[in-house]
C-alpha cells in the first residue's frame, strides 16, 4: 500500500468536481437537456419568423419557456442528481468517509452543477432569445437572467437533495405548482419564488411588459446570489451532521 | 497494557422506538476481531457508529482518542467495507478506487489504486464499467477502496459475501496479515467457519447488547453451566462406558455404535485427565478424542441462544 500524506483540501475538490461531472452526464440526462434546447429554439425560430414579432414577445417567450422550464428543470435534474444519486443509491459512504473538511464535498458538488448548468442554460436562453429576433439587450438580459438563475435554483436543489429524498418530484411541484401557480397569484408567494427574480433581470431596464417583474435589476442579482451563497452554507451544515445509509 | 485503538463506552442507537443498539461497552487494540450476531442484531448499526457514518443516541466512539465523526484526521485512518451494494456504477474499478486514494491525498493514487485491486485480485487495467461486475467481484472493489490508503483501522461489514471459496481463502489471509501487521480489524459476519480462520478475538452481540467478548476459546471454558460433548472413538464402546459414567462430571454418555461413545461432561479438565487410566483400567484401546463443541459456532449458538 502507500503512505499517508498530509490533509489536503483544494485537490479533492478538483478530484471530486471531476469525477462529479463525469459520473452525471449521462446519456439521457444529455439528451433531455438536448431535447429542451430543441423544443425552445423551435419555438423561439417560430416566434422570430411571424409576423408580429416584438421585444416583449421575444420576452415572454425567454420567460414562457426559458426562465420558468429550461432554466429550473435542467438546474434541478442535474443538482438533484450530483449528491441525491449518492444517497439514494447507499454510496455516499464512499465521500462521506473521506478525510476532507466538510466543506469540500458539497462545495465539489454545487461546482459540478454549475460547470453543466450554468453554461447549458445561457447558451440555450441565449440562443433562443437571437433565434426569436431579440436585440442586443434582450440577449443580455437573457443571458444574465439564466446565468443568476441557474445559479440559485443549482444551490435551492442541491440542499434539498440533502434533506429530501424523492427531490425530483419535490423539485417539480415547486417548479410547477409554487412558482407555475401560487406565485403567479399571490404577491407575498411571487418574493418567495425564484422565477419573480430572473424574469425581473430579463425585464431589465427596458420597455417590456413581463408577469412577476416587479424587482429592480440590481436587487434581483443580489437576491439570487444570497440564495445560492446561504444555500451552500446550509448544504454545508446539513452534509456535516449527515447521517449515512 | 497499551491503550486500545478504538474504544466504544456505552454506546446506544435507537430509531423511533426501536433500540438497535443498547449499552455497547468495549475496548479493542490491534490484531483481527470479529463481530458476530445474528440478521437484525444490531452489527451493521454499530459497525456504522464506529465509523462516525451515524452518531449514537448516547454514549461515545473513540479512534485513538478521537471521535470519527467528527475528525478526518481519524478517517484518514481508517477503511470500511460497508454492506450496501453500491459502487460508482460508471467508473471502472481503477477509477473507483483512484477516487478513494485521490481524496485521501495519496500522492500518486492512481499506482496506490492498482497495487490495491491487486491485493484483491482484480486486474488494475480491466476497463469495463462497475456495473458489469458480479457479485463477488463488487466485494473486491469495496475491499480495494478501504485498504488502498493502508488504514490502521479497517471495519469490514460481511466482506466475504459472494465470494467464492478460493478468494475468501485469499482474503482471509489478507485480513489475517493486517491483523498480525498490527492494524484493529473488525469483521462483522455470519459465516462463523470463515471467520474462525481470520482469527479468534470476538464480540456477540445480540439483540443489540454484548453478549461476549474475548477469545472465543476462552468464552467456551467459561460457559460452566453447558457440558462439553465429546467424541471418543476405541475398539470396545460398551466396555468403557460404565467406566465413564463413574465419574462425578459425566452428564450424559451415548453408545453411536460398537467403538464410539458421546460424552457430556461439566469439567472438561478432569474428564481429560481420567480417561486414559480408565480406558487402561477397562482394557480398552483408545483410538481418538475429539471434544464437538468447542468450536466458535458452538459458542455463538450458545450465545444467541441463552
Amino acid at each position: 500500500m502507500t503512505t499517508n500524506t498530509p490533509p489536503a483540501t483544494v485537490a479533492p475538490v478538483a478530484v471530486l468536481h471531476r469525477f462529479m461531472v463525469k459520473t452525471s452526464l449521462s446519456v439521457a440526462r444529455i439528451l433531455m437537456v438536448a431535447g429542451l434546447g430543441a423544443l425552445v429554439l423551435a419555438v423561439a425560430f417560430a416566434i422570430g419568423s411571424s409576423a408580429d414579432q416584438t421585444q416583449t414577445r421575444v420576452a415572454q417567450m425567454v420567460q414562457g419557456l426559458g426562465l420558468a422550464i429550461v432554466v429550473p428543470v435542467v438546474s434541478l435534474v442535474f443538482a438533484s442528481a450530483m449528491l441525491g444519486d449518492h444517497r439514494d443509491d447507499s454510496t455516499m459512504v464512499y465521500l462521506w468517509l473521506r478525510p476532507m473538511k466538510p466543506w469540500v464535498v458539497p462545495t465539489a458538488a454545487l461546482a459540478a452543477v454549475w460547470t453543466i448548468v450554468v453554461p447549458a442554460t445561457v447558451v440555450i436562453v441565449s440562443a433562443a432569445a437571437l433565434a426569436a429576433g431579440g436585440d442586443t439587450e434582450a440577449l443580455a438580459y437573457s443571458a444574465a437572467s439564466a446565468l443568476f438563475g441557474s445559479m440559485a435554483y443549482s444551490a435551492v436543489f442541491v440542499l434539498a437533495s440533502l434533506l429530501l429524498s424523492r427531490v425530483l418530484i419535490w423539485g417539480l411541484a415547486y417548479i410547477l405548482v409554487w412558482e407555475g401557480f401560487v406565485a403567479a397569484g399571490a404577491e407575498g408567494a411571487a418574493r418567495l419564488a425564484l422565477r419573480s427574480y430572473t424574469i425581473s433581470i430579463l425585464g431589465g431596464e427596458r420597455d417590456v411588459d413581463l408577469d412577476l417583474a416587479r424587482h429592480s435589476v440590481t436587487t434581483s442579482i443580489v437576491v439570487l446570489l444570497v440564495v445560492a451563497v446561504l444555500c451552500a452554507v446550509a448544504s454545508i451544515r446539513v452534509f456535516r451532521r449527515l447521517d449515512v445509509a | 497494557m497499551t491503550s486500545p485503538v478504538l474504544t466504544a463506552s456505552s454506546v446506544s442507537k435507537w430509531f423511533g422506538s426501536v433500540v438497535a443498539v443498547s449499552d455497547v461497552s468495549f475496548d479493542l487494540g490491534a490484531g483481527v476481531t470479529a463481530l458476530l450476531g445474528p440478521n437484525g442484531a444490531g452489527k451493521s448499526t454499530l459497525l456504522r457508529i464506529l465509523a462516525g457514518l451515524t452518531a449514537p443516541s448516547s454514549g461515545e466512539v473513540k479512534i485513538f482518542g478521537v471521535d470519527p465523526r467528527q475528525s478526518p484526521a481519524v478517517r484518514r485512518r481508517m477503511g470500511l467495507v460497508p454492506q450496501q451494494d453500491g459502487l460508482f456504477e460508471r467508473l471502472s474499478a481503477r477509477d473507483f478506487v483512484t477516487v478513494a486514494a485521490s481524496t485521501h491525498g495519496l500522492v500518486d493514487p492512481s499506482v496506490a489504486a492498482a497495487r490495491a485491486l491487486a491485493v484483491v485480485n482484480l486486474d488494475p487495467d480491466d476497463p469495463r464499467a462497475c456495473r458489469t461486475y458480479s457479485k463477488g467481484m463488487r466485494q473486491r472493489v469495496k475491499i480495494a477502496q478501504a485498504i488502498v490508503h493502508d488504514p490502521d483501522v479497517l471495519l469490514l461489514d460481511e466482506p466475504l459475501t459472494g465470494l467464492d471459496p478460493v478468494q475468501r481463502r485469499g482474503l482471509i489471509d489478507v485480513f489475517r496479515h493486517l491483523g498480525e501487521s498490527g492494524k484493529c480489524v473488525i469483521v462483522s459476519s455470519h459465516v462463523l467457519d470463515e471467520v474462525a480462520k481470520i482469527g479468534s478475538s470476538v464480540l456477540v452481540i445480540t439483540q443489540g447488547r454484548l453478549a461476549a467478548t474475548g477469545d472465543y476459546r476462552r468464552l467456551r471454558e467459561m460457559m460452566d453451566d453447558r457440558p462439553h460433548r465429546i467424541r471418543v472413538d476405541c475398539q470396545d464402546a460398551r466396555r468403557l462406558a460404565p467406566s465413564l459414567v463413574g465419574l462425578a462430571s459425566t452428564t450424559s454418555v451415548t453408545l453411536e455404535g460398537a467403538d464410539r461413545l458421546l460424552v457430556d461432561t461439566v469439567d472438561i479438565d478432569t474428564f481429560g485427565r481420567s480417561i486414559a487410566p480408565l480406558a487402561i483400567e477397562a482394557g480398552v484401546h483408545l483410538d481418538a478424542i475429539e471434544p464437538l463443541d468447542d468450536d466458535l459456532e458452538s459458542v455463538f449458538r450458545y450465545l444467541v441462544q441463552r
